[in-house]
């Protein structure tokens, strides 16, 4: 995944002539279980002898929310349990209001760039 | 004074940049696409993922040899930096197409549609997709593909199947590889394919040795092929 994100990172700095990226601004859901200090330590290693090599990745994590077709309720989710990151994970979540499962994941399983800051060279205006 | 300008000209701009751009969401995108254009040229498609040495290609050559004869056949073979992959399919019996990934842990929508392009679609009638070794990442990735199977091995403990659960709930297929070794590793082949269905009640699960020829019918039958 870590690489994905940089590979992406860098297409779009190339694409605007950048000669080095500064920051990078990144969104994870908690959906993804990806972990965020395993993520920016990636990108970190991945980012070694590219334009992203002193990049400041910024990385925050949101909490996943949903929408229950069966009461209305928009809003967070929650678990079905801690097994729900192994055995029961094939079990869906549940709506809080009304236990219901006919639910839409609505935000937390996006891996989202939101926003990068480029040095680009003036001469080439 | 002017000094100092060109000094802050030649060192540079900062230009922020909103992108506000999903990659997964991306992806999916580009995988439904994908799927498109395989089925309006009635190309059936496999994403075959695995650990690192699972016997991926193995049983892709494997299944190439059995079925050569039934279907055109072509590969998409993801690797980090060779194409030894490619050249053993090919020497299978089946066209072949060579994706190196270079950091890149998984293959992703973007690359298959491009080597997708290099392949006369019309010609074939059944696509594998090697997927780099790992049974993280590929599973965020979809390709677009009819089937995904995963290759995982008894000689990597019993364990494997379990620690797994994100790529083993996307897999329409999970193959138990090397069962000749099961005896000696003191791996109950049971017991991976119980965990399988836990985590995921809808996948088949079928056990190889591509070494001793044993299991070949059950996996083309659970392919429909
Ligand atoms: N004993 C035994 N060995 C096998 C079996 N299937 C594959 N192998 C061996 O396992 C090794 C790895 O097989 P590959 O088919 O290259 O595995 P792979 O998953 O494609 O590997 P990578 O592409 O490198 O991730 C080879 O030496 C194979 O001969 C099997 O059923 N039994
Ligand atoms: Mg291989
Ligand atoms: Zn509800």
């Amino acid at each position: 995944m870590a690489s994905a994100i940089l590979q992406r990172i860098l297409d779009i700095a190339e694409e605007k002539g950048a000669i080095s990226i500064k920051e990078a601004n990144i969104l994870i859901g908690e959906l993804t279980f990806l972990d965020r200090e395993q993520l920016a330590f990636a990108l970190r290693v991945l980012s070694k002898e590219t334009m992203a090599e002193k990049c400041k990745f910024k990385i925050s994590v949101v909490k996943a929310k949903i929408k229950c077709s069966e009461c209305g309720y928009r809003g967070k989710a929650i678990y079905d349990g801690p097994e729900y990151h192994t055995l029961n994970f094939a079990v869906p979540l549940n709506c809080p209001n009304c236990k219901g499962v006919k639910i839409k994941v609505t935000e937390g399983k996006e891996v989202l760039i939101r926003k990068i800051r480029l040095k680009v060279n003036s001469i080439g205006k | 004074m002017s000094n100092k300008e060109i000094l802050s000209v030649s060192e540079g701009e900062i230009l922020d940049i909103e992108i506000e751009e999903d990659l997964l969401k991306a992806n999916r995108e580009l995988a439904s696409a994908n799927r498109k254009i395989l089925d309006s040229c009635n190309v059936k498609s496999i994403n075959v993922m695995g650990s690192i040495g699972s016997g991926k290609t193995s049983i892709i050559q494997w299944l190439i040899k059995e079925l050569k004869n039934k279907y055109r056949i072509a590969v998409i073979a993801g690797d980090v930096t060779t194409d030894i992959d490619a050249e053993r399919v090919r020497e299978a019996g089946a066209k072949s197409i060579q994706i190196n990934t270079g950091r890149g842990c998984h293959l992703d929508a973007l690359m298959i549609r491009k080597a997708v392009k290099k392949l006369d679609l019309k010609q074939i009638d059944l696509l594998f997709i090697e997927n780099v070794g790992n049974l993280i990442c590929p599973a965020d990735f979809p390709l677009g593909t009819h089937i995904n199977m995963v290759v995982v091995s008894v000689t990597e403990g019993p364990y494997m199947i379990i620690k797994h659960p994100f790529i083993v709930k996307e897999a329409n297929v999970v193959v138990i590889n090397k069962i000749d070794l099961a005896d000696q590793m003191e791996v109950e082949i049971d017991k991976l394919v119980d965990d399988a269905k836990k985590i995921n009640p809808l996948t088949k699960t079928v056990a190889t040795s591509v070494k001793e020829n044993m299991g070949l019918k059950s996996l083309i039958n659970a392919l429909e092929l």
